[in-house]
């Protein structure tokens, strides 16, 4: 085993001499290990070699078992009960569950920070709108229903219910109203005439719509969409919402079967 | 050894008669242990416990491990009864523990510091021949010291291969199946196995000759 290779000797020789040793060779191939180890003593030793340890291997002791391996009654209750209808159909249905709350947790995850990626730190409350869940855009768009004389939810209806830390900021924004309501007999509230589109959702969005970044910026009504309640923007509100989500989904998913594992171990 | 199986007597069962008679047996405890009879089952585990912790010893290099190894696998095959569909018991078993102690390894990348520490351990010696002279009883436990590091070496696909070829005597084809890849690439792992084996041993020629 420790003597020097020949240069005759390749990889692939070697390999013809494990192969015949472990019968995977045709007819010719063989024919041929044989006869090179009928000249080469190197080839010959390697067969050698191959067969006492593979006799060691087989002869190797091996410690008497730690433990005796039968069932308990316990043991086999616990087995049986992953196997019976019920605890198949439980089974079945936490996958399902924990499989579908992780999927859409992780959906809205990777939704809501591409739209932060897309839109920056300031996005506009037109793009959250178009983004959002159906939810935030209803909540958004129903103070967009006008009063019933026919005039529009005004700013000043909807300022009284601003947080205090905020109005400091919209007083740009009321100047544009002002100045709106002037021209336009309060028709298009807080609307930049570059833009009228954006108004209603701008102006009769007061729990959503007035960030602290709420002052009207050029002709665009960019809002930051800030919780009244938590003073976040709500866009991340709804990352750690769906972040949650995906949590429980998984927690769903892997938590029982951990629980059961780290038991058994506990059991032993 | 037309094909390099060496002839040891390690499987007890390997007399076609007792064979036989030992599958009727394992089959009709399947069927027992099927209808509930959790006894019947034991009567399985009593059966083949020395021999699957004998085989998986061979693949994980611990011996709690090992253990950890088997009741699993006595576990699932419990939890799998109705997933038998016949043949051979003892392969059954030992495809399910092969394919635990398969997982165990490659989740645990990280080897124990000390493989086979049973024979580091003076107070445990490997049961010996009565008529062995003192001294081939020492050459053999260096022999062992030896081969247990070199194939604690190995990657466990090349070791579980070579175990399953030369100690439990399935087939190619039969490995391939237990651990599901091409016959050609259990070929492949046994031969290079055998290589790496044999290089690893290269300082330690002496104990393996003679």
């Amino acid at each position: 085993m420790d003597r020097t290779t020949p240069a005759t000797h390749l990889r692939h020789d070697q390999m013809l001499i494990v192969r015949l040793f472990g019968g995977d060779v045709d007819e010719s191939e063989r024919a041929r290990a044989l006869d090179r180890m009928a000249d080469c003593a190197e080839c010959a030793g390697l067969f050698a070699d191959m067969g006492s340890i593979a006799a060691a291997t087989v002869a190797m002791p091996v410690p008497a078992r730690p433990r005796d391996f039968a069932l308990t009654e316990a043991d086999a209750a616990r087995l049986n009960g992953g196997r019976d209808g019920a605890g198949r159909a439980w089974f079945g249905l936490r996958r399902s569950l924990g499989g579908a709350l992780a999927a859409l947790g992780l959906a809205g995850v990777v939704l809501m920070s591409a739209l932060s990626v897309v839109g920056g730190g300031a996005a506009t409350l037109d793009q959250s709108n178009a983004a959002a869940p159906e939810s935030l855009s209803g909540l958004a768009a129903a103070p967009q229903v006008p009063a019933a004389d026919g005039s529009n939810v005004g700013f000043a209806a909807a300022s009284p219910a601003m947080p205090a830390a905020t109005t400091g900021s919209m007083v740009g924004a009321q100047s544009s109203v002002a100045d709106t309501l002037n021209g336009s007999g309060g028709k298009q509230v807080g609307t930049p005439p570059a833009a009228p589109s954006s108004a209603p959702i701008a102006v009769a969005n007061p729990a959503y719509g007035d960030g602290a970044g709420g002052a009207a910026q050029g002709g665009t009504a960019s809002q930051p969409d800030t919780s009244p309640v938590t003073g976040m923007d709500s866009r991340m509100l709804w990352l750690i919402g769906f972040a949650a989500l995906f949590a429980v989904g998984l927690a769903t998913l892997l938590l029982p079967t951990a629980l059961t594992r780290i038991r058994r171990r506990q059991n032993r | 050894m037309a094909d390099g199986r060496v002839s040891t007597g390690a499987r007890a069962d390997d007399r076609p008669g007792a064979d036989a008679l030992g599958q009727t047996m394992d089959l009709a405890l399947i069927e027992e242990a099927r209808g509930g009879r959790l006894e019947a089952f034991n009567e399985l585990v009593s059966r083949h416990q020395d021999h699957l912790f004998g085989l998986v010893y061979r693949l994980v290099p611990d011996r709690d491990q090992a253990a950890d190894v088997v009741q699993e696998a006595f576990f699932s095959a419990y939890k799998n009864l109705a997933s038998f569909r016949g043949g051979s018991v003892r392969g059954w078993l030992g495809r399910i523990a092969v394919n635990g102690a398969m997982d165990l390894q490659r989740s645990r990348r990280r080897r124990p510091s000390q493989p086979y520490p049973e024979f580091e351990d003076d107070s445990w010696q490997p049961p010996t021949q009565p008529e062995e002279e003192p001294e081939s009883r020492v050459l053999a436990g260096e022999r062992t010291k030896a081969l247990a590091r070199a194939l604690a070496d190995l990657p466990v696909e090349q070791r579980s291969c070579i175990v399953l070829f030369d100690v439990e005597g399935y087939g190619y084809s039969e490995i391939a199946e237990i651990v599901h890849v091409e016959v050609g690439t259990v070929k492949s792992r046994i031969h290079r196995g055998r290589l790496a084996l044999r290089n690893a041993l290269a300082g330690n020629r002496e104990l393996f000759r003679g």
